[in-house]
C-alpha cells in the first residue's frame, strides 16, 4: 500500500515573482502544466586513489548541485505573462479599461526577473521548492492545435528537504542542515527518517534564525530525532486561468516589408523560441546550500523560429538567397471577452500641452500599427508623409516657427488613415528629431492604445527584422513538397530613420493588472 | 493605372499645403510658405 497516490495529476505547480533575485517567497499563483523535468543533480565526487587496492571507488564527497530542467504547459493569456516577464524583464503595462483590460508590452531588457516555484510531486503532502529561477528559454509550438510552451528553467537554489540536526520534543527552536529556501510563514512537516513519510510535527515557521536554525510559531509536542526530514507542506491550490490559446481558429502568422505593415500568410505549422543564455556560478561556502549556484549570470538573447507549409512559391527561397529583411508577427486570439466596450482609436500626443496629436482615423487594435518618426528636413520646409502605416514628419531645418504644433497637425491631418490636431494653443515649436514609435506607445502612461470593440485577450509576438536561415524544399517520392522555413530574429537597425531598434516585442492583453 | 505622382493644393486644419500622392500609395505633404494657387482663395487671406 502506498503512502500517497503517485498519480501525477494530483500535483501542482505554483509560482511567485521575487522582489529580490534569489530571495525566496512563498508561491501564491497556481497553473496547470503538462510535464516538468526540473532536476537538482546532487553531485558526488568519488575519491579515486592509489591506495593498495584495485577498487577505484574508495570514498566519495558531496560535489556541487546543478539545477535545471524544463516545464511544459499549455499557454493561456494570464499565467504566460509571468514567464515572459522572467525571460524579457518587467513589461510596460498600460490600462486599456480600468479593472477590465490591460496591455503588457515585453521587450528585451538587461534585467530578467527571477521566480520562486513550488512543485508538488503527485499527491505527496509536501512540495519541492526552486528559487532564484531564471527562465532561459520559451519555446512555443502547437500540440494538437493547443499553443504549448516549453520553458527552460535555471534555478539558483532549491529546497528539496533538510535533516534535523538536534533532537527535541518541546520549545519552538528547530535545528536543521538547510534553511535556505524556507520563508517565514511557510508550513513545514517534520517526517520520520525511517519511512520518509510519517508526519511527526506540522508547524508554521515564525522566523529563520540562520542557515541551520529556525523558530516555529507553536511549540513542539512530539519527539523529533536527528536525521528526521523537514519538508515544505503543500498548500491548497486554486486556479485563475483563462482558456488555452489555439492555432487553427485562434492563431495566425503575418509578414510584410516591416512589422507594422504585415498581412496574414497561410502557414500550416510554426515554432517560436526566445532564449537567454545563462551561466550558473558557484562560490565557496560552509553551508549545505553553498553546493548550489551562488548566482546565475544572464548572457545573450536570441530569438528564432520556423514556419512551414507545402511548397507553392519561390518567395522564401528568394528571401533566403538574398538575406532579405522582413517583419513578422504571430497573433493568438483568446476566447475571453475583456468586457463590453466600444472600439478605441490609437493616439499619441506630442509637446508640452500646446503641441499636436496624431490619431488613427479608424478605431481598433490595427491603429496601434501606425508609427511615427520625426527627422530634420534637408530644407526649411515642414513636411509629413505616410507609406503604409509608417509616418515620417520632417521638421523645417532652420525656422522653428515653421514647426509649430498647429502646422504639424495640419500636415499630418492631410495624410490618409490618421488625423492630426493641435493640442491646446498648438504653439509649441518642435526642433528635435525623434526615434520611431508606434501610436499608443510613445508615452505609454498617457498615450491611447487602440482596441477593438468587445476585445478579447490576445498574445502577439512582433519581430522587427526577420532573416531566413538555410532551407530547401527537397523532394521525396509520393510526398507533397514541404517548406520548413527557419528564421532568426535580428535587431532592426537597417530601416533608416524608421528603424525599430528592437528585436521583438510581445504584447499581452488580458485582465491581469500587473506582472 | 496612373503612373505619375498626383499633386494637389489643399487646406488642412485651415492651413494650405501641397499634397503629393505617389502611385504606390505613399503620400507626402509639405506646408506652403505662401499659397501657390489662387484658385481657391481663403476668406482670411489678406492680400
Amino acid at each position: 500500500m502506498s503512502n500517497f497516490s503517485p498519480y501525477s495529476d494530483h500535483g501542482y505547480f505554483a509560482l511567485i515573482k521575487e522582489a529580490a533575485a534569489g530571495t525566496p517567497l512563498t508561491p501564491t499563483s497556481y497553473m496547470g502544466f503538462q510535464s516538468e523535468s526540473l532536476m537538482p543533480s546532487f553531485g558526488i565526487k568519488p575519491i579515486q586513489s592509489i591506495a593498495g587496492d584495485r577498487a577505484r571507488h574508495v570514498r566519495s564527497v558531496p560535489n556541487k548541485v546543478e539545477v535545471s530542467g524544463d516545464l511544459e504547459f499549455y499557454v493561456e493569456p494570464k499565467m504566460i505573462g509571468h514567464f515572459l516577464r522572467a525571460l524579457f524583464g518587467a513589461p510596460t503595462t498600460q490600462t486599456l479599461v480600468a479593472s477590465e483590460a490591460y496591455r503588457h508590452v515585453f521587450e528585451v531588457t538587461d534585467t530578467p526577473r527571477t521566480y520562486t516555484f513550488d512543485i508538488q510531486p503527485a499527491d505527496a503532502p509536501w512540495v519541492h521548492r526552486f528559487y532564484g529561477v531564471q527562465v532561459n528559454k520559451l519555446a512555443f509550438s502547437q500540440d494538437d492545435n493547443v499553443l504549448k510552451c516549453t520553458a527552460g528553467l535555471t534555478p539558483r537554489k532549491a529546497f528539496i528537504n533538510a535533516r534535523i540536526l538536534t533532537a527535541a520534543n518541546s520549545g519552538t527552536a528547530v535545528a536543521l542542515d538547510q534553511t535556505a529556501g524556507l520563508v517565514a510563514g511557510d508550513s513545514i512537516l517534520i517526517i520520520q527518517n525511517e519511512d520518509g513519510y510519517t508526519t511527526v510535527q506540522d508547524r508554521v515557521i515564525a522566523s529563520i534564525t540562520d542557515d541551520n536554525n529556525l523558530v516555529v510559531t507553536e511549540a513542539l509536542n512530539a519527539q523529533i530525532d536527528v536525521d528526521d526530514i523537514v519538508v515544505i507542506k503543500r498548500a491548497t491550490a486554486t486556479y485563475d486561468q483563462d482558456l488555452e490559446l489555439t492555432w487553427l481558429g485562434g492563431g495566425a502568422f503575418y509578414s510584410g516589408d516591416d512589422v507594422d505593415n504585415v498581412t496574414a500568410e497561410d502557414k500550416e505549422d510554426f515554432g517560436l523560441e526566445f532564449a537567454n543564455e545563462v551561466e550558473q556560478r558557484w562560490f565557496g561556502g560552509l553551508e549545505e546550500s553553498d553546493r548550489y549556484p551562488g548566482d546565475v549570470l544572464t548572457k545573450g538573447f536570441i530569438g528564432s523560429g520556423k514556419v512551414s507549409k507545402f511548397y507553392d512559391s519561390e518567395s522564401n527561397l528568394d528571401k533566403v538567397r538574398k538575406n532579405a529583411k522582413f517583419g513578422g508577427r504571430f497573433l493568438f486570439q483568446g476566447e475571453t471577452d475583456l468586457g463590453v466596450n466600444s472600439a478605441v482609436k490609437a493616439s499619441n500626443s506630442y509637446g508640452s500641452g500646446n503641441g499636436f496629436s496624431i490619431t488613427a482615423t479608424t478605431a481598433g487594435k490595427a491603429g496601434n500599427d501606425y508609427n511615427v518618426t520625426i527627422v530634420i528636413n534637408d530644407s526649411d520646409d515642414l513636411a509629413a508623409s505616410i507609406s503604409g502605416k509608417n509616418i515620417l514628419i520632417e521638421l523645417a531645418n532652420t525656422t522653428a516657427s515653421k514647426n509649430t504644433g498647429t502646422l504639424i497637425a495640419a500636415a499630418v491631418n492631410a495624410l490618409s488613415g490618421v488625423d492630426g490636431a493641435a493640442v491646446g494653443a498648438g504653439t509649441d515649436q518642435f526642433t528635435t528629431a525623434e526615434a520611431n514609435e508606434n501610436l499608443g506607445f510613445r508615452t505609454p502612461a498617457s498615450d491611447t492604445v487602440g482596441r477593438d470593440a468587445n476585445e478579447h485577450s490576445y498574445l502577439q509576438f512582433d519581430m522587427a527584422d526577420l532573416r531566413l536561415d538555410a532551407f530547401f524544399p527537397n523532394e521525396s517520392e509520393d510526398e507533397n513538397l514541404m517548406e520548413e522555413v527557419p528564421f532568426t530574429m535580428y535587431k532592426d537597425t537597417r530601416s533608416g530613420d524608421q528603424k525599430k531598434n528592437w528585436t521583438s516585442r510581445v504584447f499581452l492583453v488580458n485582465s491581469v493588472t500587473s506582472y | 493605372m496612373e503612373d505619375k505622382p498626383k499633386v494637389e493644393i489643399l487646406t488642412s486644419n485651415g492651413i494650405e499645403l501641397e499634397k503629393t500622392t505617389y502611385p504606390d500609395g505613399k503620400e507626402r505633404v509639405v506646408i506652403l510658405d505662401k499659397p501657390k494657387l489662387k484658385s481657391n482663395p481663403k476668406k482670411d487671406v489678406q492680400l
